[in-house]
């Protein structure tokens, strides 16, 4: 199948599966994802640990390759093995910033090696590439020759933003990049990711699991379950009308500032069920509230709920509203 | 609503100071004058960020000062008993069927070569002296009341067997068997799914209701405490900063760092609200700064906060700031 994708473009995922074990026993860690990133666009990925938010993440940034489905870049698939050039335009930033950068390495050394590996600039111009790249992610010149053992956590994940933009990349994976950091200095990374958006045209996949810091940042969302994408939307239209009963849970199941109504239920009951023995039909309908038998039979797609750009998977999508709301009604 | 003065409280922690010991008679401090009472029942929460002393005085209550950490001074008072001068033998009478504690990490905490069940009822036979079947039918009793399917079956697993939220529910079936009078927990949903730890809260809220227990809730998460707690401190640079119910310090905080750290933080169900972050660092602990630990930072900052150092102390009905200025920055209804 061989489409024409649209030059605004920097990335897309079409029907990418990853899957683990023997013949017997398969883990479908992921089961049939797409997805795709337009220039300048920041879109949120959340789940539950297990939905297979990481194993995209790998597979995009080509740490580890798909069992099926492509990845395109720029309109261009990028395989397995790829090339330098290629590598060079997906580049990942990582949940703990304490690990990812080399201890034995000063900042410019970290940032001067990626430079001269990949040829981005001459020799002569490192220097001033390095310091370039530092004013991006909003430190001073002076860090240069420290190491990152002496930066706090926010600082060492600016240092390690700097390394990935030193190749110019068109996209950014960010795996949960913030949920190492206290609250504080947050919204600092949160803000440095949309500076870079606006500045640079860059495109980020931001991987998270704390739905009200994706809310302040991103234009989308998608949300995974069990290795499926099972609602993706702009971010207003998923948080003010969530289509898909888990996106409705995962709502519920947020901490608020205000303190709440501890009687009532828990939004959602018990935990995502083995990727080795997947429920039969709706994936879902297990936990669901709403599950029919028609859900135990068929297996929903992502099919347009509402709007032509919000997609959900779930058989009665738009006919449900969510289980918190009827509720709060009830009990007025 | 009961305040901490109105019953005699479960725990009184009186200005405890921790420190690294250097050499004779001076330390580093890490936790710095901090007090505050826990009433029957009570769910306190003790909040801030990574630094700010709230797990390293939750550890001094347990008794788990890591190796080179000593009390400088103050007192934990539980009943009538001194936690932080206790002798080992009577600490361990008294934990498991008095005063229990859930950690952060159940895969560590729990013993991986015990079936879960044998290790829950363990507390039980040993202080509250059952047989070992009765100890038995009460682990298994506690596993379906923490909403563990099949909690027969369960009992036998090992701790390997099942999901992190299984293992933080056996945690608190564990810590709730003796039916204590108080809990400690440090970060105990942190590493949990939002929709798993909002079941785990709920579950854990809920059974100390029924039983009674009082508990100590340290996280760095605001809208966790909100959930499950009635009271709390705001601590910094290993001090409380601030001290109120949360209905109060969450409507209105009366201290520059409880502000700015609200600011910072997003807020669900206020998507619209820019999200301030708070310049610069906290200060590093080894020096400390003669004046108040925020003052670097402070956006009210004047040159009285830079010289002299900063008690906690009551402005209104049973609050408490750090801050001499509260009267000028903040609107104080007494």
């Amino acid at each position: 199948m061989s489409t024409i994708s649209g030059v605004n473009e920097a990335l897309s995922v079409e029907d990418v599966t990853k899957q683990y074990g023997s013949r017997r026993n398969i883990l479908r860690a992921l089961d049939g994802v797409s997805l795709e990133l337009q220039r300048g666009e920041i879109v949120g990925l959340v789940g539950e640990s297990g939905s297979g938010k990481s194993t995209l993440a790998k597979i995009i940034a080509g740490g580890t390759g798909q069992t099926s489905g492509r990845v395109l870049s720029d309109g261009q698939e990028i395989g397995i093995r790829r090339n330098a050039g290629e590598h060079r335009r997906i580049q990942m930033v990582f949940q703990d910033p304490y690990s990812s950068l080399n201890p034995r390495l000063t900042v410019r050394s970290t940032l001067a090696e990626v430079l001269r590996v990949h040829k981005i600039v001459e020799r002569d111009q490192i220097d001033k590439e390095v310091s370039r790249l530092m004013g991006l992610v909003g430190l001073d010149d002076s860090a240069l020759d420290a190491y990152p053992g002496q930066f706090s956590g926010g600082q060492r994940q600016r240092i390690a933003i700097a390394r990935a933009l030193a190749v110019r990349p068109e996209v950014l994976v960010a795996d949960e990049p913030v949920s190492a950091l206290d609250v504080s200095v947050q919204a600092t990374i949160l803000d440095l990711f949309r500076s870079l958006r606006s500045e640079l045209g860059l495109s980020v996949l931001f991987i998270a699991h704390n739905l009200a810091v994706v809310q302040h940042l991103v234009d989308r969302i998608a949300v995974m379950y069990l290795g499926r994408i099972v609602e993706v939307a702009p971010v207003q239209a998923l948080f003010a009308a969530p289509q898909h009963p888990y996106t409705q849970a995962l709502i519920a199941s947020v901490p608020r500032m205000r303190p709440a109504d501890l009687e009532r239920a828990p939004a959602i009951e018990g935990e995502p069920p083995s990727p080795i023995h997947l429920p039969p039909g709706c994936r879902f309908n297990p936990r669901c509230a709403h599950a029919q038998s028609s859900c135990r039979d068929t297996d929903p797609t992502l099919e347009p709920a509402g709007a032509p750009d919000h997609l959900a998977a779930c058989l009665f999508a738009g006919a449900l509203q969510p289980r918190s709301i009827a509720a709060t009604k009830e009990s007025a | 609503m009961p305040t901490d003065t109105q019953l005699k409280p479960v725990l009184s922690v009186q200005h405890v100071s921790l420190g690294i010991r250097r050499s004779e008679g001076h330390w580093d401090p890490l936790v710095r004058d901090v007090s505050f009472d826990v009433g029957a029942g009570m769910r306190y929460g003790l909040v801030g960020e990574s630094g700010s002393g709230k797990s390293m005085t939750l550890k001094a209550i347990a008794g788990l000062l890591p190796r080179g950490v000593e009390v400088i001074e103050g007192q934990a008072w539980f009943g009538d008993e001194d936690l932080l001068t206790m002798s080992a033998g009577r600490r361990r009478q008294i934990m498991g069927p008095k005063l229990s504690m859930i950690f952060q990490e159940p895969m560590t905490a729990l013993n991986p070569t015990m079936r879960v069940g044998a290790q829950i009822a363990e507390g039980p036979r040993r202080h509250l002296g059952l047989s070992k079947k009765a100890a038995m039918d009460l682990a298994v009793e506690m596993i379906a009341r923490t909403g563990i399917p099949d909690p027969v079956r369960r009992a036998r697993a090992y701790p390997h067997e099942l999901s992190g939220g299984l293992r933080q529910r056996v945690m608190i079936a564990m810590a709730l068997s003796c039916q204590p009078a108080l809990v400690l927990c440090d970060e105990p949903t942190t590493a949990l799914d939002v929709t798993v730890q909002d079941q785990v809260l709920r579950l854990l809220t809920q059974l100390c209701e029924d039983m009674g227990s009082a508990l100590v809730f340290v996280t760095h998460d605001l809208a966790v405490i909100s959930q499950t707690c009635s009271r709390l401190s705001v601590m910094y640079a290993g001090q409380i900063m601030e001290q109120g119910s949360v209905r109060d310090v969450y409507r209105a905080p009366l201290h520059p760092y409880t502000e700015a750290l609200f600011e910072s933080a997003p807020d669900f169900d206020d998507p619209e609200r820019m999200l301030k972050p708070i310049p610069g660092l906290p200060p590093s602990l080894t020096h400390p700064l003669p004046g108040c630990a925020f003052a670097p930072r402070c956006r009210h900052v004047v040159e009285a906060c830079t010289t002299s150092a900063k008690q906690l102390a009551p402005v209104a009905d049973s609050r408490l700031t750090a801050c001499d200025r509260v009267h000028e920055i903040f609107e104080v209804n007494a």
